[in-house]
C-alpha cells in the first residue's frame, strides 16, 4: 500500500462542508472596515516608486547591494 | 540519573544560557502581552483558531486530497511519507534528480523532527541554511533550542566570536547591524546559486494548493525563488481551508509568536513557475508528512494538531526558561514539545518531559488555538504510570502512600509521626536533607513543619 493510502485510510471521514468551515469565519467583535477603500491605498501604494531603485529588478547577482 | 536530569542540572549550573533565555523568552512575553491587549477580543479570536483548526483535523483526509488535487493543478508534484525516513528519502531523490550539489534551506521545525539536516549530510549534499539563527547553530554545530529562536541559547557575544572564526569577511565593528553584513556576505551569493531550495509551509491551503512561509528575514524567499527546484517538507495538519482561515492563522501566529500584528515577510506559494513568470523555481514538490500524527488523532492527541509552532507556550514556560530548549532533548522543546515528543519518538524514552512541568496552567491560557497543554500532559503521565515506565522507588513509595491515604486513621498516625520526625532534621527553621525526598532537598531547603499536623491544630481550635 503507498504511503497516500496508507495515510489517507486512517482519515476517512465525509467531504468538508464548505459552508461549515466559512462560518467559522465569522468575527463579530473585528472592527468594521471600507474594504474598497482600503484596496485604493493598497493599489496606490503599489503605484509608488520603490523606496531603493537596486531592489526594483534583480537580473544577477552584480545587482544587488553590496 | 537520567539523560534528560543531565542535560537540565547542565542547564541549570550555565549562568550565560540564563541570561541568554531571560532576554528571549522576556521580551517575547511583554511584546505578546502588548500585541494582545491591541487585539479587539483575542478570546473570540482563539476560539475561532481553535475551531478552524479542530474542524480541519476532524476531516483531514478529505481536505488533503482537496489540497492535492489543487497543488497538482497548479504544477506541484506532491509526495507522501508515512515516516521520517521516507520523507528524508524523497528530498534526497528529488535533489539527487536535480544533481543538486547544494540545497538552500528555509528554516522548518519538520525538518529538523525528520533529520533532514543529517540525512542531506550523509547524502554527500550541501547545506545553506539561510535563517539567521539557524545559520548561527550551523556553524555551531548545535541543534535548534527553540522553535522560533533556534539560536536563543546564545548571546551576543558569543555569535560575535563565532562569525570571527567562520566567517570569510567577519564584521569589525562589535554592532549588530556589522554582524547581520557578515551573514548577508557569508550567505547571500550560497542563497542565490543553490540548486534547491527547500522549506517548510507554515500552511497549506486547501482550497488553492498553495503555501504559506512567514519570516522575518526574507530568507525563505531568497532561497526559494532563484533555485531551479522547491521541495516543501509539511506535517499533514498544517492544512487550512482557505486563503481567509489562513489569515485568520497568521494574525495569530505572529502576535502569539512575537507581538507584532504580521510577520515582515508573509508569502504564499501557488505551484512552480508559470510561462509569463519573470522568475520562480521550474519544478515544486510538496511533501505530506505524517510521522505520527494520524496516531495522535486516534489516541487522544487531536488537539495537539492544532498546533501552529508559536512558541508563546515556551516563552511563558517557568520550567523552559530555567533549562532551556535543549534539555528536552528533541526538535520540539518547551510544553508542546513535552506533548509532541513522547507521540513522535516513544513514551519510553521521553516519559520525564511530562514531568517537567508545574501544571500551573500558563501555557494554555497564552496558547492561541486553545490547547490544553496540562491535560495532555497530564495524559502521558498516567499513561507512563499504567505502561510501568515509572522507576520501581517511585511506584513503591507511591503505593504505600495510597495505601495510607485510604485508611483515615493510620494516614493521620503515620503522619502524626512523620511530622515529628522530620521536626528533630531542622536546624534553625529548615531542613537542608530530607531521606527519600533527595531529589527535593538536593535543589532546595524545606522548612521546618510546624510542631502539629493541621487536622490536630483544627481540631484543638474547634474544640475552643
Amino acid at each position: 500500500m503507498s504511503a497516500r493510502d496508507a495515510i489517507l485510510s486512517r482519515l476517512k471521514s465525509a467531504a468538508p462542508s464548505k459552508a461549515e468551515a466559512d462560518a467559522l469565519l465569522v468575527a463579530p467583535e473585528r472592527p468594521a472596515v471600507d474594504e474598497s477603500a482600503l484596496e485604493a491605498e493598497f493599489l496606490a501604494r503599489l503605484a509608488l516608486p520603490s523606496v531603493s531603485a537596486t531592489h526594483d529588478a534583480i537580473g544577477n547577482l552584480s545587482d544587488l547591494p553590496s | 540519573m537520567s539523560a534528560f536530569t543531565d542535560r537540565a542540572n547542565a542547564a541549570l549550573a550555565d549562568p550565560i544560557l540564563k541570561i541568554a533565555i531571560e532576554r528571549t523568552t522576556g521580551t517575547a512575553e511583554a511584546k505578546r502581552a502588548v500585541a494582545v491587549s491591541a487585539f479587539p477580543d483575542f478570546e473570540a479570536a482563539r476560539d475561532r483558531a481553535a475551531a478552524i483548526k479542530d474542524q480541519v483535523v476532524a476531516n483531514l483526509g478529505p481536505y488533503l486530497e482537496l489540497f492535492e488535487a489543487n497543488a497538482i493543478a497548479a504544477g506541484a508534484k506532491v509526495h507522501w511519507a508515512s515516516t521520517a525516513d521516507e520523507a528524508c528519502k524523497i528530498v534526497i531523490d528529488i535533489c539527487k534528480a536535480a544533481n543538486a550539489k547544494t540545497v538552500a534551506r528555509s528554516k522548518s521545525m519538520l525538518g529538523e523532527e525528520i533529520g533532514l539536516p543529517h540525512a542531506l549530510e550523509e547524502a554527500g549534499i550541501g547545506r545553506v541554511e539561510t535563517d539567521l539563527a539557524e545559520h548561527i547553530i550551523q556553524l555551531a554545530d548545535e541543534r535548534p533550542s527553540h522553535i522560533i529562536w533556534p539560536a536563543m541559547h546564545k548571546t551576543r557575544e558569543q555569535v560575535s566570536a563565532l562569525f570571527k572564526a567562520k566567517h570569510r569577511a567577519p564584521h569589525e565593528e562589535e554592532t549588530i547591524a556589522a554582524m547581520a553584513e557578515s551573514a548577508r556576505r557569508e550567505l547571500r551569493t550560497q542563497m542565490l546559486s543553490a540548486d534547491v531550495g527547500i522549506s517548510g509551509a507554515n500552511f497549506l491551503i486547501a482550497d488553492t494548493g498553495a503555501i504559506c512561509t512567514v519570516t522575518n528575514e526574507g530568507n525563505a524567499e531568497l532561497s526559494l525563488v532563484p533555485p531551479r527546484v522547491h521541495i516543501v517538507t509539511a506535517g499533514i495538519e498544517k492544512i487550512v481551508p482557505s486563503m481567509p482561515h489562513a489569515i485568520h492563522m497568521l494574525r495569530m501566529l505572529a502576535r502569539s509568536a512575537t507581538g507584532a500584528a504580521l510577520t515582515q515577510y508573509t508569502t504564499f506559494y501557488t505551484g512552480p513557475k508559470r510561462p509569463g513568470d519573470r522568475d520562480g523555481p521550474e519544478q515544486m514538490h510538496i511533501v505530506l508528512v505524517d510521522n505520527g500524527r494520524t496516531k495522535m488523532r486516534e489516541e487522544g492527541l487531536a488537539e495537539m494538531l492544532r498546533c501552529i509552532r508559536c512558541g508563546a507556550c515556551m516563552n511563558h514556560c517557568v520550567v523552559f526558561r530555567q533549562i532551556g530548549g535543549h534539555a528536552y532533548g528533541g526538535a520540539y522543546p518547551g510544553p508542546m514539545g513535552a506533548v509532541l515528543t513522547p507521540a513522535l519518538d516513544g513514551l519510553p524514552k521521553n516519559r520525564e518531559l511530562a514531568h517537567a512541568c508545574t501544571l500551573n496552567g500558563k501555557c494554555q491560557e497564552v496558547c492561541p488555538v486553545r490547547i490544553p497543554l496540562p491535560t495532555l500532559l497530564r495524559g502521558w503521565r498516567e499513561k507512563s504510570w499504567r505502561e510501568g515506565l515509572e522507576p520501581t522507588s517511585m511506584r513503591a513509595g507511591l503505593s504505600l502512600w495510597a495505601f495510607a491515604a485510604t485508611r483515615p486513621g493510620l494516614y493521620r498516625f503515620g503522619t502524626g509521626i512523620a511530622v515529628r520526625a522530620i521536626r528533630l532534621l531542622g536546624k534553625g527553621g529548615w531542613i537542608s536533607k530530607l531521606p527519600l525526598a533527595g531529589g527535593w532537598t538536593g535543589h532546595r531547603d524545606m522548612p521546618k513543619p510546624a510542631a502539629q499536623t493541621f487536622m490536630n491544630q483544627y481540631r484543638k481550635e474547634r474544640g475552643k
